[in-house]
């Protein structure tokens, strides 16, 4: 064991490492648990604790604040939430469990950390993700690590955070092993995943035939020779001569129907005399769809396999002094074809499936002058040899608590430091490979064959350091108690691989909740806030909030007259928060030195100096004034529970390029500070638990609403009310709005019928977009476009329900959005783009013709562009309201008469899956399409997934 | 709690080390504020007496000069684009003309073509790039006098570039938008209220304007290489007093010419003079002979390869190209059928058959002269050498195999699968790909100077010559210097006789003038600005264009039947461009041109 502990630093010898550790630890571990009796309800504790905590605290900021003195907006999910998502990425569990964060992925599978992930909360964008309490690669962390996932909605909950307090914060907290007796617990689980949709292309003599007539659209009334015989359609159609005529189903070829997905967790965690701890050794593997060949001793498929350590620990130094430190490292590695992924899904996407055979007759690689070398996607996936990104992280937080009871009682001093390195280091291992054209028993060569070739080094490579000090007061007076902080923290991230100084936050702050009698309650907070790459004069500034909050169950008249109710309680804040969003050191008028101009009849290469665009002189941070209201109430012991929130935000001084402008001045315009936007809406969760003998159960739903407006944007003048933006809902669409098709000639030449000058009738034909001439100048420009997306507000939500009955737990998860709309453009929907050699699909089939000009939903064929359908407008805006079953869980517990005859307390069976049923709007269109993402993006995965934990 | 206290002291040990991280990690390891930012003192350094700061700010300047190789529809950037390698949208100007259509049938180009152009939807808009050379230039010349010059030469020309290249950018404006606001040496400030309430100057304040800032400058620049030393000048490319001279002969020549002279929109003096004046043609002719009289240009006996030497006899002022590319530009241009060196072979322009018929007869005589010796079944024997050398007609050798533009031939194969683009008209544009009959490849390195692909050619002495001829048969009809120099272009073009027919009209010259300017100057960003200067373009461009289409019988014969290929659209608002509608919007002063 020793040697393999001194095995090096190599990423095996990392490896190696780990192993070794974990065995010393599971030894160690084991030899504990067999002194230790455990009871039945030691390994019930931990969820036991997990819902007394959630029952009498919640995550703030900055530490807990009791439930019954909670003034701010916050929802928390735990642990046993997040584990029933089979998803590599613990995000993937959050959708719909939070009331007021909308959550989206734009594509799934195995892929760089992330997968389009983005958020927002209270419908404003949101940027930061804290795991316990330091902003760091969220990606860097395995659901088993987590003890609490905390939404920071209102101005209360995230005044503190100084520069950046604007905008919601989602705060992680991962396990600190505080249930008593040493437990071990071992994951084992495997799935298979499979694409939510993908896009179902025409068979080759469907394309064939739609291209005809899409080349006899654009030709008009005069009359042009078809593109593909009849003969050959047939051809295509019989398979007859698939090299000459060859009709691949490109999905099917490449891709796989399922990939695999696993992940072995092991933790172990306890609580002993001065002493608790929490490790952690997770190793997770998702594999891609990607088909592979035998003939590559490499693999090419896209594959992350990822090992994450955590190790928690937390000492009493002395009773008084108690030390926590967190090691936490992370070791992935994403594989993926030489060429990389994502070309092949749009190379997917766009090619026909007739465009060339996948092999020749000699097994050679198909091709032709269009599909050149590197194009056959079959040769993309296979023989582009290979590349990966290795991710590693390493952090180190260590935490120090002094009580400080000797100077008064109550007082105590926490003192924290984190370093954060993470590193991308990409190796490539690519060639490229030829294709031929075979014809008339010749083969054409295209591209050329290369031999591999090597290239490697690293990307992204950043370290986080993150200081903080603290001074708190915690104590109670007769009726009165209060709790008090002042913090002074500091964030440094510095990107090594860029040139940029570091980027550093820093925030003094201080926070006081002050409780009468357990009824009233007052708290305020204050933050003198700092971000250095702000003017000097701008760097700094003050926020605050405040709120007050009365317990009515606390009051006679209550608790007397209305016995049932076990918890209400009214609350309300406001206050003052910001967000920093300058570009680098903006406030500096930078020059640029770059390549300039060839003088000489040798032409000598002379460099050129000029001007950058003008400093963002006085630029300060954004602010917003933010109020929220709520209610908690709890009814008959909370076996209800009702949490209702309404909150009014108002953006303001938000950082926008200024609108009068002129290109006389000759130099970009600096970004000013005033963009107003207001959101405002309501956040409610409503939860019902009951235990009836051993049958648990519990349903919980949420909803969030957003609005907004557009309060002042500096828009210029405006022709037309129409095309005014404020006053109106933020990022609202505008363009267009489609009137139907043109059903005929006659109606397009039709003197009355408004058209696009730049696209005049001799370019129409009936089955192309009609839009309304809003303005009525018999014309449609510009001044026609107005507002053509939903002014509803938005909605989302999701339930939440399960039960458990002796040995069995079932959970599911429904989530789904409302008022959600999507543009549906490019050369995906139309059919033939990029001059006609894009791919058309299944969907294209319910084109306009002659024969379905009064039903048909889409406009006619074109190969192409096509200057009059392709504008913005109405017609490609469609609804795209969603439901999903996003997650389901169904677990069986072996009774422990019999899995203790095998040696072990607990054993548990479980199989769950995400993403399993989807409903959506847009089905209505097209169903091959997943409501989030479509188009070229690998596509979001469906999982299903089995498992068994084992607990001592 | 005695007992406690002297337990608890181990905490103190405890945190000090704690203390000293954090006290000694708010030391700083880095500077306040980035300090490699390039600052404006840095640039014009008050102790650098070598100026080569101050020296690379002009260099910028130069780099603003449009290169003509497919530049339209590239975006904003008047360089070469990058996307152009795989934007067959990408096309020279002249697909805007009377000359040739964009082969590729959806690319933005037709728009421009069939739609116009309007205030919201511009067409090659250099307004805000021509202003932002103007504001570099005027730092320059706010800024250069605090580097303590050593080199008193270099103090006096640097200056004087930026003046010269300010005057050749309002030159740029006024072509394509009329008079507009002069702002002088002013750099302003972004929230300069004055910047909102410009005006536009009258078109003959720009004019004047710009031709005092030529002439201030022209004596005030390095002198001019001699033809020997040309060729070995490392500060070749750089302002001249030729190339001043010539710049003021373009300027001055607009100026005369009809769309300008007198304004088109009566009362409105930013689109031209109030009334004609004959003497504008005098002024325009008397420039171009000052560039003439300099004695150090000339015409170079071939044409054809004129453009594979950077200093030739001919060059006057260009754009220098980066020798770092490929001339790729020949893949571009050259028939579908090619694929020189395997790469795509676009055939983006389409040259139309009213642009092949205005190519005479190697005779002299236009193909509508009976006495010519066209024969239509046979339309391109016997032409004016320039032909062959500007277009690619059906059977005209190129890399050792005839063109097929003939249907169903390697280059018009009508077959999307193997030509995604193929001509529009019957023809393919030939300017500037190599024409090397007796090489089998085409090769980036062919057409060549030593390696670098040529510059583009914005004056050249042939130019001179035209403008020259234009200018004095319109001021004072077809005397025998405006036949000489009609002439000497004919003469090097190949023409045999070159000479043109006695006692010609001054109509009848003018008529000659403008159709050698089309073809000489073909594809070199003339026809389109001409047309428009001779305020002929709602004529020649307004009504359809032609192509040819070519039959070929099982026994080999050709035969060729015109067909028409587009009817653009053209108003006369369209002599000018519009005015972004931007600049109308934030500036009630500024006035948009007349028709938008």
């Amino acid at each position: 064991m020793k040697k393999k502990l001194t095995a090096g630093i190599s990423a095996s010898g990392f490896l190696a490492n780990l192993v070794a550790v974990t065995a010393m630890l599971l030894v160690f571990s084991s030899a504990r648990a067999q002194v230790v009796d455990t009871t039945k309800a030691d390994q019930n504790l931990a969820a036991v604790i997990e819902m007394s905590k959630a029952t009498t605290t919640a995550p703030v900021l900055y530490g807990e604040q009791s439930k019954s003195r909670l003034l701010q907006a916050v929802a928390t999910v735990y642990s046993n939430q997040l584990t029933t998502t089979p998803s590599p990425q613990f995000l993937q569990a959050l959708p719909g469990r939070l009331p007021g964060l909308n959550i989206t992925f734009s594509s799934g599978g195995p892929g760089l950390d992330g997968n389009g992930m983005s958020f927002n909360i209270r419908g404003a964008r949101a940027q930061v993700i804290l795991i316990d309490g330091v902003e760091r690669g969220y990606q860097s962390i395995d659901p088993e690590q987590i003890e609490s996932i905390t939404v920071l909605k209102d101005a209360l909950s995230t005044v503190m955070f100084g520069q950046r307090s604007s905008y919601g914060i989602i705060s992680v907290r991962t396990k600190k092993g505080d249930i008593g007796k040493p437990q071990i617990s071992f994951t084992a689980q495997t799935g298979f995943e499979t694409p939510t949709a993908l896009p179902k292309p025409l068979a080759a003599w469907q394309y064939a035939t739609l291209y005809n007539e899409a080349r006899q659209n654009d030709a008009g009334t005069v009359t042009v020779s078809p593109q593909y015989s009849q003969l050959q359609i047939d051809a295509y159609r019989n398979h007859t001569d698939t090299y000459a005529y060859p009709d691949v189903d490109w999905y099917n070829t490449v891709l796989k129907k399922r990939a695999g997905v696993s992940r072995y967790n092991l933790n172990i965690q306890g609580r002993a005399k001065a002493f608790r701890y929490f490790v952690d050794l997770d190793n997770m593997k998702e594999k891609g769809i990607l088909n592979t060949s035998a003939v590559n001793k490499y693999n090419t498929n896209t594959q992350l396999d990822r090992y994450a350590l955590r190790s928690n620990v937390g000492v009493d130094v002395t009773p008084v002094t108690f030390m926590q430190l967190n090691l936490f490292g992370r070791f992935q590695r994403y594989n993926q074809p030489g060429g990389g992924v994502s070309g092949i899904f749009s190379s997917l996407l766009n090619t026909p499936q007739l465009a060339y055979p996948v092999f020749n007759p000699d097994g050679s690689l198909g091709g032709n002058s269009i599909y050149q070398g590197n194009a056959n996607i079959w040769g993309q996936a296979v023989t582009r040899g290979y590349q990966f990104q290795d991710v590693r992280d390493i952090a180190v937080d260590l935490e120090v608590t002094q009580k400080l009871d000797v100077l008064t009682r109550g007082l105590f001093l926490k003192v924290k430091a984190s370093n954060n390195n993470t590193a991308y280091y990409t190796t490539t291992r690519s060639k490229n490979f030829a294709v031929y054209q075979y014809q008339n028993n010749a083969y054409t060569k295209y591209g050329s064959t290369t031999e591999q070739t090597t290239a490697g080094g690293a990307n992204d490579r950043y370290r986080v350091v993150y200081l903080e000090g603290t001074l708190g007061y915690e104590r109670a007076f007769g009726k009165h108690a209060v709790s008090a902080l002042a913090i002074a923290n500091q964030q440094n991230r510095l990107l090594f691989s860029s040139t940029n100084l570091p980027e550093i936050y820093t925030a003094y702050s201080g926070k006081l909740n002050y409780s009468f009698n357990e009824k009233y309650i007052a708290e305020g907070a204050v933050s003198y806030g700092g971000y250095n790459w702000l003017e000097p004069t701008k760097r700094w500034a003050t926020y605050w909030a405040a709120g007050v909050g009365w317990n009515l169950h606390n009051e006679r008249f209550i608790s007397r007259s209305l016995p049932f109710i076990s918890n209400l309680k009214l609350r309300a804040n406001y206050g003052l928060t910001g967000q920093a969003n300058a570009g680098y050191f903006s406030y500096i008028q930078t020059y640029f030195s770059g390549n300039g101009y060839w003088f000489g009849a040798g032409s000598g290469l002379e460099r050129a100096s000029g001007e950058n665009a003008i400093a963002t002189t006085g630029l300060g941070a954004e602010k917003a004034k933010k109020l929220d209201a709520g209610i908690d109430l709890g009814l008959w012991h909370n076996k209800l529970t009702i949490t209702a929130d309404y909150f009014y935000n108002q953006f303001y001084d938000l950082v926008a390029a200024p609108t009068l402008t002129t290109a006389i001045f000759g130099v970009g315009y600096p970004t000013q500070n005033y963009q107003r936007f207001n959101y405002w809406g309501t956040d409610i969760s409503v939860s019902w638990r009951q235990s009836i003998k051993a049958f648990n159960y519990f349903v919980t739903a949420n909803f969030s609403i957003v609005q907004s407006k557009v309060v002042y944007n500096a828009e210029l003048p405006k022709n037309y009310d129409y095309q005014i933006t404020t006053g109106r809902p933020v990022g609202l669409q505008y363009g267009y709005t489609a009137i139907g098709l043109f059903k005929s000639y006659d109606e397009i030449n039709d003197p009355a019928t408004a058209v696009m000058p730049s696209a005049p009738r001799s370019s129409l034909r009936p089955g192309d977009i009609r839009y309304l001439d809003r303005n009525g100048d018999g014309q449609i420009t510009i001044d026609d476009q107005g507002p053509i997306g939903s002014t509803k507000p938005t909605l989302y939500y999701g339930l939440n329900t399960g039960f458990s009955f002796k040995g069995f737990d079932f959970s599911v998860l429904v989530q789904g959005t409302l008022n959600r709309q999507g543009y549906y453009s490019g050369d995906f929907m139309n059919g033939f783009g990029n001059n006609g050699q894009n791919n058309a699909y299944e969907y294209n089939l319910g084109r306009f013709t002659a024969a379905t000009a009064v039903t048909a939903t889409q406009p006619r064929l074109w190969l192409g562009n096509n200057t009059n359908n392709t504008q913005t407008s109405s017609f490609w805006l469609r609804n795209n309201d969603f439901v999903r079953l996003k997650n389901l869980e169904l677990g069986y517990t072996i009774p422990e008469k019999l899995s203790r005859k095998i040696g072990i307390p607990s054993v548990r069976l479980f199989a769950n899956g995400l993403n399993l049923v989807t409903w959506s709007e847009i089905f209505d269109m097209r169903k091959d399409l997943d409501p989030e993402a479509w188009g070229a993006a690998y596509p979001i995965m469906k999982i299903f997934n089995f498992g068994i934990n084992i607990k001592f | 709690m005695h007992c406690c206290m002297k337990k608890n002291s181990t905490w103190l040990y405890f945190l000090l080390p704690v203390f000293f991280f954090t006290v000694t990690s708010c030391k700083k390891a880095f500077e306040d504020k980035p300090l490699q930012f390039l600052t404006l003192d840095y640039i014009f350094d008050k102790n650098d007496p070598t100026g080569d700061q101050a020296n690379i700010w002009v260099g910028n300047l130069y780099q603003k000069i449009p290169t003509g190789y497919n530049r339209m529809l590239g975006g904003s950037s008047w360089g070469l684009s990058s996307s152009q390698r795989t934007n067959v949208g990408l096309v020279p100007l002249e697909c805007f003309s009377d000359d040739a259509v964009p082969s590729a049938a959806g690319s933005d180009g037709w728009n421009i073509i069939r739609g116009g152009y309007s205030p919201i939807s511009t067409f090659d808009d250099n307004w805000g790039n021509c202003y932002s050379v103007i504001r570099a230039a005027n730092i320059f010349l706010n800024n250069y006098l605090q580097v303590p010059w050593a080199d008193s030469s270099r103090k006096v020309w640097l200056p004087n570039e930026a003046r010269a290249l300010r005057a050749y950018f309002y030159y740029e404006l006024i072509r394509r938008y009329g008079g507009v606001p002069l702002v002088g040496d002013r750099v302003f400030d972004a929230d300069d209220p004055a910047l909102l309430s410009l005006k536009r100057n009258s078109f003959e304040e720009c004019v004047n304007y710009i031709v005092s800032e030529l002439d201030k400058a022209k004596d005030s620049l390095r002198p001019d290489a001699s033809l020997a030393g040309r060729t070995t000048d490392a500060n070749f490319g750089r302002m001249r007093k030729s190339i001043v001279l010539a710049i003021k002969a373009k300027v001055l020549l607009l100026a005369a010419s009809p769309l300008f002279n007198p304004s088109s929109t009566p009362g409105k003096l930013y689109t031209g003079y109030p009334s004609y004046s004959a003497e504008r043609w005098k002024a325009a002719a008397d420039a171009a002979k000052a560039v003439m009289d300099l004695g150090i240009y000339d015409l170079e006996p071939n044409r054809y390869t004129l453009v594979l030497q950077r200093a030739n006899k001919e060059h006057i002022f260009f754009r220098m190209s980066d020798p770092r590319n490929d001339n790729i530009y020949g893949y571009y241009m050259s028939p579908p059928g090619y694929k020189p060196a395997n790469r795509n072979s676009d055939g983006r322009v389409s040259p139309t058959q009213e642009f092949v018929d205005a190519f005479p007869m190697k005779n002299g005589k236009p193909i509508t002269d009976p006495t010519s010796g066209y024969d239509p079944s046979n339309p391109y024997a016997g032409r004016d050498p320039r032909l062959e050398q500007t277009v690619f007609y059906n059977g005209a050798k190129w890399l050792q195999r005839p063109i097929e533009i003939f249907e169903g031939g390697k280059d018009k194969p009508n077959d999307a699968t193997i030509a995604p683009v193929q001509t529009q008209t019957g023809y393919y544009a030939k300017k500037f790909c190599g024409n090397d009959s007796s090489n089998a490849n085409y090769s980036t390195t062919f057409i060549r100077d030593g390696g670098f692909i040529p510059p583009w050619c914005i004056i050249r002495y042939a130019d001179i010559l035209l403008m020259y001829a234009e200018a004095k048969n319109e001021f004072s009809g077809p005397d025998a210097s405006v036949y000489a120099a009609i002439e000497k272009i004919r003469q090097r073009g190949g023409l045999t006789p070159y000479t043109l027919p006695s006692g010609l009209s001054q109509s009848q010259m003018r008529d000659l003038v403008r159709n050698e300017r089309r073809i000489e100057l073909a594809f070199e960003e003339q026809r389109f600005w001409d047309i428009r200067r001779w305020k002929i373009a709602k004529s020649v461009y307004g009504t359809a264009l032609h192509g040819v289409t070519i039959n070929r019988n099982s026994s080999g014969g050709l035969s060729y039947s015109p067909k028409a290929v587009t009817t653009p659209y053209f108003t006369d608002a369209m002599y000018l461009f519009p005015i972004a509608v931007k600049e109308t919007q934030v500036n009630p002063g500024m006035e948009q041109n007349p028709g938008y």
